[in-house]
């Protein structure tokens, strides 16, 4: 099974390829005002408005660096048992990593401010942690995200 | 009562001269009295009596001498008698003129004048009875008896009452003149009385006025003299002892003043002399230094001027190197002419170098700028293989071929960006070694500018140098001749110091008759601060 690696801060993490959508490079979003700071705003995806998500502003507090690494990962975030496109900021998204997903094991810590982290895995490198993309947004955001119509 | 004591004494001199003098008038008019009363018992009864007593002894013995003319036996004895019967009558006639001398009243001139004429019949018939008696003849002794003996009674008889009268006269007189006496005697008592009374009062009222104050003057100088002045007389009085009151006074304040300011100035003597003693001591302790110190200042003084004779051998020796140093100047001056137009050389070798690193920098930024490109089609790259290594996983067993070349592309891409990372990092290398060297070229190139000035500089300061090198070796010998002076001046100044020293020495000896000296001050002061504080002074 085929992960897309990225890093917050200094720790890899990883999101199931059957997840993503596509890999962009960065572009400058529109942005939301009154939005949380997780939400870095919105950006036109084939003519569609999608929002987007810092996952370094979400995870650690504060703005990923405008690097060339630093990229959109598009997902498809699952709202109400429908998929909605995400896309999500993420630092040094370039490379892949392929896993047997019964190769990860729990991490033994239970964060709830972070109920998206998964198990874990370790390879040459060091240790990684799986990111489910469904439970990724806090309830408010994906209230505020997704159960309105989005103004175009 | 304003009368002096002076005054006092001649008033009592003059009561006491004017009662003597009344006394001594009183005393003379008696005795002239006296005097009077004498004279006329010299002039007059004396005199008279004298005269009627001769007179009288002259009458009885012409009768004497006449009976004995009758008795007379031979003519011898008559004739010697007739001769004194004779110079008798010339010496009645003589005191017939003394005693009419001393006839003054006119009782006694009618008494003389009968006399007189009671003596003429008698010394009539005197020559008949001698003729008479020369005869023998009983009429002799008849007429004597009827004829001279009547006579001779009556002129007895007058003369006796002559006799008498001068008698009771020398007597009256000589009871005046024992009266006056009395009464004389008795004045010059009372009078005499008189004044010793006057004298004794006026002497006591005299004593009484001198003795009482002299009495006060006399405690308080008693006072004064056991050193007491706090006592003062302030007597009210005006005469002398007043005067001398006040005096006493104002000398008792003048001597409390004077002795309390002996006093203080005692003390202050006496810090005073402390003070001296201290300073005494310390300069006798400074003199010591002195001496000691001159001492070394000698030692020190030999030793320069051994240092002076070796300096004049030195300074041979530095003349001589002067002159080469002048000679090695000018040599080295040659030799900055020389590395001056090497400097210049180097300049623009350096400049040429600067642009050098500027076509360096360039191309540099040439190949930044392909590195860019280079890595922004890696990104591209990676990119593109990501995306296509989802999809292949996506399109599952259809698409494993495709995900094994997508991981391919994608290894090639993360190569071709590490390599663009080694020559990004070898370019910036590249760039900031130029801008170093740049700017170490620029500052060398400062460098050797100032450098060449500085050797410019240099060069002028060897000329300078040169000629002031020549120009010291006469100097030299003036100082070498400076110097041996100053070898001699050390001597003397050796001499002058070890005399300095003796001199301290006695300076020192001096000091310490001082401090002696100031040690029987000391004693002296607190003599006289012991003898003053005897003193009680005025509160």
């Amino acid at each position: 099974m085929l992960f897309l690696l990225f890093q917050l801060g200094e720790d890899r993490y990883a999101i199931e390829a059957a997840k993503v959508a596509a890999v962009l490079p960065l572009v400058v979003p529109k942005a939301i005002p009154g939005a949380p700071a997780a939400v870095a705003g919105a950006f036109d995806y084939h003519g569609t408005l999608v929002p987007l998500i810092d996952l370094s502003q979400l995870a650690l507090g504060r703005s990923a660096q405008p690097r060339r690494s630093t990229r959109i990962i598009m997902v498809e975030y699952l709202v109400d048992g429908d998929t909605k496109p995400l896309g999500l900021i993420a630092e040094n998204a370039s490379e892949t990593l392929v896993r047997d997903p019964a190769e990860f094991v729990p991490s033994g810590v239970r964060s709830d401010g972070a109920p998206y982290l998964g198990p874990i895995v370790s390879d040459s490198r060091g240790i990684v942690q799986w990111v489910q993309t469904d439970h990724l947004l806090p309830d408010g955001v994906r209230d505020l995200l997704f159960k309105q119509p989005v103004v175009s | 009562m304003n009368i002096t004591i002076r005054q006092r004494i001649l008033l009592s001199f003059a009561v006491i001269l004017a009662v003597m003098l009344v006394m001594g008038g009183v005393a003379i008019q008696r005795l002239l009295r006296i005097e009077a009363d004498g004279a006329v018992l010299q002039g007059d009864a004396l005199p008279g009596m004298y005269a009627a007593d001769q007179l009288q002894s002259a009458w009885a013995a012409n009768q004497s001498l006449l009976q004995a003319h009758m008795l007379a036996a031979d003519a011898v004895t008559m004739t010697r008698i007739e001769d004194e019967l004779r110079t008798n009558g010339a010496a009645f006639d003589a005191q017939l003129g003394r005693y009419e001398a001393t006839v003054f009243t006119a009782d006694e001139r009618k008494d003389f004048e009968a006399l007189k004429r009671a003596s003429v019949p008698y010394l009539a018939a005197l020559p008949e009875a001698i003729r008479l008696s020369r005869a023998h003849s009983d009429a002799a002794r008849d007429f004597l008896r009827v004829r001279m003996d009547p006579t001779f009674e009556q002129a007895n008889t007058v003369i006796v009452r002559i006799e008498e009268h001068n008698h009771s006269d020398a007597f009256a007189v000589t009871g005046d003149i024992a009266k006056a006496a009395a009464a004389a005697k008795t004045g010059i008592w009372v009078t005499f009385l008189g004044a010793l009374a006057l004298a004794v009062l006026t002497g006591f009222y005299l004593l009484k006025a001198i003795s009482q104050p002299l009495h006060l003057l006399t405690r308080a100088v008693e006072v004064m003299a056991k050193g007491d002045l706090s006592g003062r007389l302030a007597l009210a009085r005006t005469d002398e002892f007043g005067v001398l009151a006040q005096g006493y006074d104002r000398m008792g304040n003048d001597l409390s003043a004077l002795v309390g300011q002996v006093q203080t100035s005692g003390i202050q003597v006496n810090s005073s002399i402390n003070e001296i003693a201290a300073t005494l001591r310390e300069q006798q302790a400074t003199a010591t230094e002195i001496a000691a110190t001159t001492t070394e200042i000698g030692a020190t003084s030999r030793e320069i001027s051994a240092t002076s004779k070796e300096l004049v051998r030195t300074m041979s020796t530095v003349a001589s190197g002067a002159e080469q140093t002048a000679a090695l100047a000018s040599d080295g001056q040659s030799g900055l002419v020389q590395m001056g137009e090497i400097m210049g050389r180097v300049m623009e070798a350096t400049a040429s170098i600067n642009a050098k690193f500027a076509v360096l920098t360039e191309k540099a930024g040439n190949i930044s700028q392909v590195v860019t490109a280079i890595t922004k089609v890696a990104d591209q790259t990676n990119l593109l293989s990501l995306n296509a290594a989802i999809e292949a996983e996506k399109a599952g067993e259809y698409g494993r071929g495709f995900s094994v070349v997508a991981t391919e592309i994608r290894r090639l891409a993360d190569q071709t960006a590490v390599s663009t990372l080694d020559i990004e990092q070898m370019v910036r290398e590249i760039q900031s070694a130029v801008s170093a060297g740049v700017m170490g070229m620029d500052k060398f190139s400062e460098e050797v500018r100032r450098g060449t000035s500085d050797v410019r500089r240099v060069g002028e300061q060897l000329s300078q140098v040169i000629q002031h090198v020549q120009a010291m070796v006469p100097r030299f010998e003036s100082v070498n001749e400076g110097v041996q002076a100053q070898a001699t001046g050390a001597e003397q100044i050796t001499q002058a110091l070890a005399q300095l020293s003796e001199a301290a020495q006695q300076t020192v000896d001096a000091l310490r008759q001082s401090n002696q000296a100031v040690d029987e001050l000391h004693h002296v002061s607190a003599g006289l601060r012991d003898g003053v504080s005897k003193f009680k002074l005025q509160a």
